[in-house]
């Protein structure tokens, strides 16, 4: 049997034929540096980025393509937003099951700016309780909008109204929701959307996205050349050059674009309908062994594909390390760089074993992984 | 003869104009800003005069963040006013 990936949630395996050609076509056919030159190739690598910049306007419903940014991934993004807006003494409320790309920027930042968590288990209206983490120096809500550990999907809407509300941003970390649910910047009151590109849009690591809502403003956290302004040591005003120092990612950006179209020809329905299914035959599976432990928040509530699970007096790491050598499983063990989630679940310090199927996952694989578990557990 | 120049705030901007200018029916080709207009590295959409009419319709109706339309003056470029 070959190698079974089931850790999409980490990074999506494999890519379509389309990502693969694109990269090969930005690599052999173009192959200059966008915005350094007014070269025929130079050019083409500028309609390039320009097509892949409107191409995501379109699929996040952002207001301003202009304001669509390439950066080096969905890390990156968070870092430009949180830095770019964020002055000493700032508070900022953030959703519970956060991830380290979120909680490591402010954990840089502890003593000049405060945090509040807002607790929600799926359960019941998130605005409950919402209003007393509200102080006069709160700037932003931060949400992870689904969970990399159990796959709990917060309200991106209800979000929007409530930070609206309070007068405040709406930040929200897609990478694992982007190109798995509709995210509709204008609709869910969206201010800083935040998006890694190698996940859920099948493109390639190094490759993420700032897209930033009308009005909102960042500093720059890297400065340098943008092929503009050159007679000028600041950063220039105009977007996206604004927030784009440095040689753009050509073939990371060529291959969101494939990555993207493709999305778009399958439908963001389609695929999280395909992945939830083989979750819900994954979960069901292991349901019916005893001593596996699950993370899953409802089998009916809004989720995304992914969960979690233990076995019981086994370390998870020595179950994701088994399942590699004895079936050829790739599943991802530990804290999954998110500790406020596992201690939001109550997998603190142990971590769990994480189930994140593809759109290429087949049922079989699903079937054996089902297998391979219960073998663990001792059924 | 292309003697006008538009000049945009950023390559974006100049890519979006290049897509206005075409629905616009006008006939142009992108160049390196001339160093005579000022030293900043930037792309430049150089047309003939008799479609700067057309040219301006299409910053209008593009909404688009044009720096300046210019006219060959000689050696050199003079500003046009863009009204």
């Amino acid at each position: 049997m070959g190698l079974i990936y089931l850790d999409n949630a980490s990074t999506s395996f494999p890519k379509p034929e389309s990502v693969v050609q694109a990269i090969g076509r930005a690599l052999k056919e173009v192959g200059a540096n966008p915005g350094r030159g007014g070269y025929s190739r130079a050019r083409a690598a500028d309609r390039l980025v320009y097509e892949t910049r409107n191409l995501a306007t379109r699929f996040f419903n952002a207001p301003d393509p202009a304001r669509v940014v390439f950066t080096p991934g969905g890390t990156y993004s968070i870092n430009m937003a949180l830095n770019g807006f964020l002055n000493d003494g700032d508070h900022l409320i953030v959703t519970g099951r956060q991830h380290n790309a979120v909680m490591r920027p402010l954990g840089a930042m502890q003593g000049r700016v405060s945090v509040s968590r807002l607790r929600w288990d799926g359960t019941g209206p998130i605005d409950e309780g919402f209003a007393a983490l509200v102080t006069p120096r709160t700037r932003a809500v931060v949400v992870n909008h689904a969970s990399n550990v159990d796959g709990l999907l917060y309200p991106l809407r209800e979000l929007g109204l409530l930070a609206k509300r309070f007068g405040l941003l709406l930040i929200v970390d897609a990478a694992q929701t982007a190109g798995l649910v509709e995210i509709d910047m204008v609709r869910d009151g969206i201010d800083i959307l935040c998006v890694t590109a190698h996940k859920g849009l099948w493109g390639i690591a190094g490759t993420g996205m700032l897209a930033l809502g009308a009005g909102v403003a960042l500093e720059p956290l890297v400065c340098g050349g943008t092929g503009s302004f050159s007679d000028s040591y600041q950063m220039p005003e105009a977007y996206p050059d604004r927030l784009e120092a440095g040689s753009a990612n050509l073939t990371g950006i060529a291959a969101v674009k494939a990555g993207m179209e493709e999305v778009m020809r399958i439908g963001v329905r389609e695929i999280m309908g395909a992945k939830m299914l083989l979750a819900r035959t994954a979960y069901e599976g292991l349901q019916s062994f005893a001593g596996v432990r699950l993370f899953w928040p409802g089998v009916d509530m809004a989720r995304i594909p992914l969960f979690s699970f233990t076995l019981d007096r086994l370390d998870p790491s020595d179950v994701g390390t088994t399942l590699d050598e004895r079936y050829n499983i790739a599943c991802r063990a530990g804290l999954h760089c998110a500790m406020d989630a596992h201690r939001e679940i109550g997998s603190y310090p142990m971590g769990t074993v994480r189930f994140a199927p593809g759109y290429f996952t087949t049922k079989d694989e699903v079937e054996l992984f089902v297998r391979a578990v219960g073998e663990l557990s001792g059924k | 003869m292309s003697d006008c120049l538009a000049v945009f705030g950023t390559t974006y901007e100049t890519l979006r104009a290049e897509d206005f200018f075409r629905e616009h029916g006008i006939k142009f080709r992108p160049v390196l800003k001339p160093r005579k207009i000022g030293s900043a590295c930037r792309m430049a959409l150089q047309f003939s005069m008799d479609g700067i009419e057309a040219a301006k319709a299409a910053v209008r109706d593009g909404n688009l963040a044009l720096d300046a339309f210019y006219r060959k003056d000689g050696d050199g470029w003079e500003k046009i006013d863009n009204t």
